[in-house]
């Protein structure tokens, strides 16, 4: 599987030691943070950078995800979710993104280093690559009614007009 | 056992529009075709799933309906079914005979009721297929195609009698009595569907995803397209299809879809009447619009400026 990946100053220690963990187990890292540990640098542009090539490679047909490191991680979860199309979910245990997979198809996870050692954030990837989508109806009506607001500002075309 | 009939299935879909090019890069870029084959301002596009060597060709020119193409089985079903059609009186354009475009095939052409083009060829050369895999948002082949008559009755008719397509199902308004019926040529629930409307034209063509997942990933890619979904997403009654209906950039209305019911055993198939006023009928999950006047006026397109004439390729 492809692999984007992007840790602001907060979780590039994190970051940088599972993208070789990634690695070794046989995946294909792109790297989309600084090149070296920038004290102080921003999470958006890494954070949009790496729903943008998630997005751009899904839609290419690419098995694919996303995963971005960062302090909390609240920021980056929003900052990925403001890419059209991409479904971000915050990792807080194995099993809610479990769930994130299963129900809401998100394709890139967000781990917050300080609330997550490298045995815990091994353990939400692991969850998070190994669950496919649930591939039921309802949840992929969500999905697309999520799309479509994103995309025309309604849902259902007229349902929620103001 | 399907029954056998001498139209094997749905091929193609021929259209011509005055922003050709712009059509195509929507099925290209967007919508998941690849561009087969191209002469002058002709384009052939086909999808990767199927050997079907082409799903839609498109040309250059005042919008219409070029043709809807039928396969055959063989030589001996496109000859004995032209016979039958002359018999019957059925205005022809061109005999059996070889066939002129790139894939090649032996076929005629003949006008149907209401003047659209029909051609029904069978020797063509088939392309390279493969299967789409999980995830991937491209269709696996052409579906359906509907088309809207403004009279039902007769249009239905003359598909039965002389093409020996069979109706599967029926959606009715309480007022307005039949609307639409789903026709099938083989075990797939409809391969073509005629829509009562206020003139002949295009009403939609459909595109068969993978599965849920490839529909799902599919009708998000043409949002961000920036295409409108104007019904949907859903799941049809009749025909158990999932559904989601954009309008591309020549004004027609593309449907993914997926999960089409078939109809292995036809003896034992009892065609359904489902009134369009119950939600539940049109769209089992109901959460999708209430198909509105709205949704139906988006659906009866431009009038078809190709009745009674040839397309020029």
């Amino acid at each position: 599987m492809r692999i984007h990946l992007a840790a602001n100053h907060l979780g590039y220690e994190l970051g940088r030691q599972l993208e070789e963990w990634l690695s070794q187990s046989g995946h294909e890292t792109i790297w989309h943070g600084a090149d070296f540990l920038d004290e102080g640098d921003d999470y958006p542009i890494f954070s949009a950078r790496v729903g943008q090539a998630v997005i751009d490679d899904e839609d290419r047909g690419e098995n694919v995800k996303g995963i971005v490191f960062g302090g909390d991680g609240s920021g980056e979860v929003i900052a990925v979710n403001k890419v059209k199309g991409a479904r971000a979910t915050f990792g807080h245990s194995a099993k809610q993104v479990e769930l994130a997979r299963r129900e809401a198809d998100a394709d890139v996870l967000v781990i917050g280093a300080i609330h997550h050692d490298l045995a815990t954030a091994k353990e939400l990837i692991a969850a998070f690559l190994s669950t496919s989508f649930g591939d039921a109806l309802e949840y992929a009506r969500r999905i697309i009614n999520v799309a479509e607001y994103e995309t025309s500002g309604t849902i259902e075309g007229w349902l929620i007009e103001g | 056992m399907p029954k056998q009939r001498k139209i094997s299935h749905l091929r193609y879909l021929a259209l011509a529009m005055p922003n050709m090019q712009e059509e195509s890069d929507f099925f290209t870029k967007f919508w998941g075709l690849t561009e087969v084959h191209r002469e002058g301002e002709v384009v052939w596009l086909g999808t990767e799933g199927s050997p079907e060597p082409y799903q839609i060709r498109l040309r250059q020119g005042e919008k219409r309906i070029d043709l809807i193409g039928f396969g055959a089985a063989s030589k001996e079903d496109v000859d004995a079914l032209h016979a039958e059609l002359v018999s019957k009186g059925v205005q022809i354009i061109h005999e059996p005979k070889n066939l002129a475009q790139f894939d090649g095939g032996y076929g005629f052409r003949c006008f149907d009721i209401d003047g659209r083009t029909i051609e029904v060829s069978t020797g063509f050369e088939l392309k390279q297929s493969r299967k789409i895999n999980e995830r991937e948002p491209i269709p696996v082949k052409l579906s359906h195609v509907v088309i809207n008559t403004n009279k039902l009755a007769a249009t239905t008719q003359w598909y039965i009698d002389h093409l020996d397509f069979a109706i599967s199902d029926t959606l009715t308004h309480p007022a307005m009595g039949e609307m639409m019926n789903f026709m099938r040529c083989n075990p797939a629930h409809h391969s073509i569907a005629i829509v009562q409307g206020p003139h002949h034209s295009l009403h939609h063509m459909s595109f068969e995803m993978r599965g849920i997942e490839e529909w799902m990933r599919g009708a998000g890619k043409i949002l961000r397209a920036g295409r409108r979904m104007v019904w949907g997403p859903g799941r049809h009654n009749a025909g158990d299809n999932t559904f989601a209906y954009f309008i591309d950039p020549a004004g027609n209305t593309v449907e993914y879809t997926t999960e089409l019911h078939n109809i292995e055993d036809e003896d034992s198939w009892h065609p359904s009447k489902f009134d369009i006023t119950q939600v539940s009928n049109a769209d089992q999950w109901g959460t999708a619009n209430p198909m509105s006047e709205f949704v139906a006026r988006e659906s009866f397109n431009d009038v078809d400026k190709g009745l009674f004439v040839a397309p020029p390729v």
